[in-house]
């Protein structure tokens, strides 16, 4: 009861830094050089300046921008993001309809950050100066210093065009039909039952998921193996030992979730690297998220997307960070939330 | 171990020195114009007599394009870092020396721009920018002033309190000298290192920031914007993207290495990568 | 406490037995012989102490004996050998079912050594767990309620679930006992436990140790850097210098009657006693030699007064000292060129 009210005022306390951050970008998006009615319009120039004055006036763009700026708040209570002129559809069910898809390949990411950077990290502190050790700094090291456009180009050049072993761009094979239920394809698939969908799914996900994961599988990787060398290191592994308990047990029961402490603190501090990312590897692999609809936007001038999707990858960035916290505390008996 | 030690960034040295040199006599190396237009000679492969890298899907050879793109990079790595370094080290010794509203106020602020994502901010300060390597130097610099202001905030509220700094000012010298006459000399060698590795992180965000199209201007040749251009055609020509994304890589690990190279000698302190 | 001033009598065959042990650590600088031919025998029930300044090679001679030296440890030369098994040459396998079994170890600071992750109820538990003796889980839970109880912790059932950093240091040495004291050891290894606590604390784990001994007739191995203490707690008391043991006998012997000049210059080191004709602590001169480089001859020559040139040359063996020369496995022996004659002190 305590920990649902302290989360609760962890989410409110953030409601301001929100407010702030919408009106900054309400402010900066409306610098960006470029009239959306000329983009809108084309270049041509046949086009009345009447015609140019109605359709501004029917976007509201001819209003003063505080006026704009207090219509798009009332809205916002109401749920409410402004319509794209750019896609035809209101900011809001854009963004419903690629939030999973993103949400989706960040959380393969993460999958694959973790599932191989921790044990990658694990062995290496288990084994200091191993052969293993020393391939996996020195891979590590060459994922930190490997930009993840061109990571993913080469991985998709290599399993997709050259072995064709996974697909290489969207989410599913387009030939196949699938319901859609939540707009996270994995669990659509499971949730009808319908096999080969998922499966495909599944593969899609292979390539961009280990490209946007790459960073933060080299960080998690370098984070454990230091945290675990300085954990097995400790006077509580020499106990346990000599209570009789194996090495490897020492090591997974007694070191690990000691180690894992400040690994949960970098990948905290490390989303940003996700939804950063995801712009970069969504465009490379044609996923149809939200990071390709930002940049879309961004070349389109359409304010509204860029203006909701800022508010979607803040909102997003709050909550991640709140769930690391949570998560932090639950590892670490000696904080409380 | 000793030997591996000093060799890996003696040769990251070597090699950076190597891109500065190429980039710096990229019009006498470059055997074409880095944006010849030469259609019959399109999508060669590498190894194709004379163009040892290939052509791209304008027929432009690579080799120019790869060299003059080091100019880019390296020009905004140099010239974004400096700028970093000069605003964030002023700022933090200034918030660092005088403490009070001042510091909190630029602390709160480095703090805010902290929690962003880097990439998310940078892509939005170049929409509103526009495209240009002044530009895209202001728009890294944004944010990548913090670090510095943060490494140079702690070691100046740290140095001030220590006896050669009372003595000066006992004798009565002003703040700015005190701080650049006697505190920024003892943490030079923290900001160097900080100031190497951040180089290697800025020249892949320009790549990026170039790949997505909100990076140079399009007529400029930059590695970024050419593996973007190879992208379409990874099946029938995958050199194309390839070789600028191998030149990146190649730089910026050489970087990273010396920079660890140098993070060990100097400044064992300061978290690794 | 009771002083023990009493010999214990001809002793059985030794629970724990160690043999001419030289264990190497690999350090910064070289090999390190940290343990240079120590041998020592623990009779059942017995409590023995071994006394020495930090770096003498006291902590590292129980990590060997428990099988767990640090990386870069290795055992040269020796044997141990606890009730029959001859510890060094088992596999890793059954060495583990012995440690927290037939042989427990308890350490100097209870807070670094108790897991900070997990209930301090769980971390005892887990001892009796991983030997499988008591495999209902229902069971193992009571037996720790009552260890818990028995080693004076109050409240077990709500102590059980507690994190260590919320324990005094007290009760977080008795966690540590009675994690140790799960299975019904043969033999406690017990390395500084008292030096992390405070004085009133440290009389009542000494107590716990002293009951451990009495009722569970638990062999204890304490080892310590204080030579007082040990010598109202133990019945037999070895001194090391150096990575040996450069003196060795009765508890009472050694500290009423030392024979070697280190255990001389220890005493002399302590506070006074009340009543003691002694002005002050006299510190030893200079420091504890380079293991890394030990002197030739003696390992003490550089710090002794007595030292001759045969000190400085050749090493002296440890050999019967005393009035009770002779006596048997439980005399008074020590490592010194400038021993008495036996022969001649019976004389004068």
């Amino acid at each position: 009861m305590r920990t649902a009210v302290r989360i609760l005022q962890r989410v409110l306390g953030a409601v301001p830094l929100l407010l702030a951050l919408v009106i900054a970008t309400f402010v900066f998006v409306r610098m960006i050089p470029g009239d959306p009615v000329d983009i809108l319009l084309g270049q041509g120039g046949n086009v009345s300046a009447a015609e140019v004055a109605a359709l501004r006036q029917s976007l509201g763009l001819d209003e003063p921008i505080q006026v704009q700026l207090a219509r798009f708040l009332r809205g916002l209570l109401e749920g409410d993001l402004g319509h794209s002129f750019w896609q035809r559809q209101p900011v809001a069910r854009l963004l419903v309809t690629t939030l999973p898809a993103t949400v989706e390949l960040a959380l393969a990411a993460l999958f694959f950050a973790l599932a191989i950077g921790i044990p990658v990290g694990i062995l290496s502190a288990v084994r200091p100066g191993s052969l293993l050790d020393r391939l996996a700094m020195a891979t590590s090291f060459l994922g930190i210093s490997m930009p993840a456009f061109w990571a993913g180009l080469m991985l998709m050049f290599l399993f997709a065009v050259k072995l064709r072993w996974l697909p290489s761009v969207g989410r599913l094979d387009p030939a196949l039909d699938l319901r859609p239920v939540t707009g996270f394809l994995v669990l659509d698939s499971l949730l009808t039952g319908n096999w080969p969908a998922l499966r495909s799914a599944l593969s899609h996900l292979v390539l961009p998921g280990l490209t946007l994961g790459l960073e933060l599988m080299a960080i998690v990787a370098r984070v454990m193996r230091s945290s675990m060398l300085e954990a097995l290191q400790q006077d509580y592994i020499r106990f346990a030992r000599a209570k009789g308990v194996s090495g490897w047990s020492a090591v997974l029961r007694h070191a690990l979730p000691n180690a894992l402490v400040p690994t949960v603190t970098v990948v905290g501090l490390q989303m940003g690297v996700l939804l950063g990312g995801n712009m970069v590897v969504e465009t490379v692999f044609a996923w149809p998220g939200l990071g390709r609809l930002v940049v879309g936007a961004i070349f389109a001038r359409d304010y509204a997307v860029v203006q909701g999707a800022v508010l979607l990858y803040a909102a997003t960035f709050v909550l991640a960070n709140l769930l690391v916290d949570i998560l932090y505390a639950y590892l670490n008996p000696k904080l409380s939330l | 171990m000793s030997l591996r030690r000093q060799f890996l960034p003696l040769l990251g040295l070597a090699v950076v020195l190597l891109y500065v040199l190429a980039a710096i006599l990229a019009p006498y190396l470059a055997p074409y114009p880095p944006d010849e237009v030469n259609l019959p000679m399109r999508l060669r492969p590498i190894g194709t007599p004379g163009h040892p890298l290939g052509t791209d899907h304008l027929g432009a050879d690579l080799l120019s394009r790869v060299l003059f793109g080091a100019r880019v990079s390296i020009l905004v790595g140099v010239l974004a870092v400096s700028l970093s370094l000069a605003v964030g080290a002023s700022l933090g010794a200034v918030a660092g020396y005088f403490g009070g509203w001042v510091d909190g106020v630029f602390s709160r602020f480095a703090d805010l721009l902290m929690g962003f994502p880097y990439l998310l901010f940078t892509l939005f300060a170049m929409a509103i920018l526009g495209p240009g390597i002044a530009n895209l130097v202001l728009a890294l610099s944004f944010k990548g002033w913090v670090e510095f202001f943060r490494l140079t905030r702690g070691e100046v509220m740290s140095e001030k309190t220590r006896e050669y700094v009372l003595a000066a000012r006992a004798l009565g010298r002003s703040p700015a000298a005190i701080i650049a006459g006697e505190i920024l000399p003892n943490i030079r060698h923290s900001l160097l290192v900080l100031a190497t590795l951040r180089m290697g992180y800025l020249i892949v965000m320009e790549a990026t920031l170039s790949f997505l199209g909100l990076g140079v201007p399009p007529d400029v040749p930059a590695w970024g914007s050419m593996v973007a251009a190879g992208r379409e055609y990874m099946v029938s020509a995958w050199w194309i993207a390839m070789v600028p994304g191998l030149a990146v890589v190649g730089l910026v690990l050489s970087i990273n290495l010396f920079g660890e190279g140098l993070r060990e000698a100097l400044d064992p302190r300061l978290r690794s990568l | 406490m009771a002083a023990r001033h009493v010999p214990v009598p001809e002793a059985p065959a030794p629970v724990l037995e160690v043999r001419n042990l030289t264990v190497h650590l690999r350090a910064a600088r070289g090999v390190v012989r940290a343990v240079a031919g120590v041998s020592l025998r623990v009779a059942p029930g017995e409590v023995v102490g071994i006394i020495g300044e930090s770096g003498c090679g006291k902590s590292t001679l129980l990590s060997a004996i428990m099988g767990l030296l640090p990386p870069g440890g290795r055992v040269a030369a020796g044997e141990v050998r606890l009730a029959g098994w001859d510890l060094l040459r088992l596999p890793e396998r059954q060495l583990r079912s012995i440690r927290g079994r037939e042989v427990a170890m308890i350490f100097q600071d209870p807070l670094t050594a108790l897991n900070p992750f997990y209930p301090v109820g769980w971390q005892i538990e887990e001892a009796m767990r991983v030997h499988g003796l008591w495999p209902r889980r229902a069971e193992r839970r009571r037996r720790v309620l009552e260890l818990m109880a028995w080693v004076g912790i109050p409240d077990p059932a709500r102590r059980y679930h507690a994190y260590p950093h919320e324990l005094s240091g007290g009760m977080q040495q008795r966690v540590m006992i009675a994690a140790a004291l799960a299975n019904h050891p043969r033999v406690l290894l017990a390395d500084e436990p008292t030096t992390a606590l405070d004085a009133t604390v440290q009389a009542q784990i000494l107590d716990l140790l002293e009951r451990i001994n009495r009722e569970q007739r638990t062999a204890i191995v304490l080892v310590s850097h204080d030579l007082r203490l040990a010598g109202q707690f133990c019945h037999r008391i070895a001194v090391m210098y150096a990575g040996q043991v450069v003196e060795e006998g009765p508890a009472l012997q050694v500290i009423e009657s030392p024979r070697h000049p280190y255990t001389q210059a220890l005493l002399r080191s302590l506070p006074p006693l009340e009543g003691e004709r002694r002005a002050a602590l006299e510190p030893i001169p200079g420091s504890p030699p380079d293991l890394a480089a030990p002197p030739p001859g003696c390992p003490f020559h550089p710090r002794c007064p007595l030292a001759t040139d045969l000190c400085r040359q050749a090493a002296p063996t440890l050999r019967w000292a005393g009035a009770v020369a002779g006596a048997g496995r439980t005399g008074h022996r020590a490592a010194c060129h400038h021993l008495p004659d036996p022969a001649e002190e019976a004389i004068s």
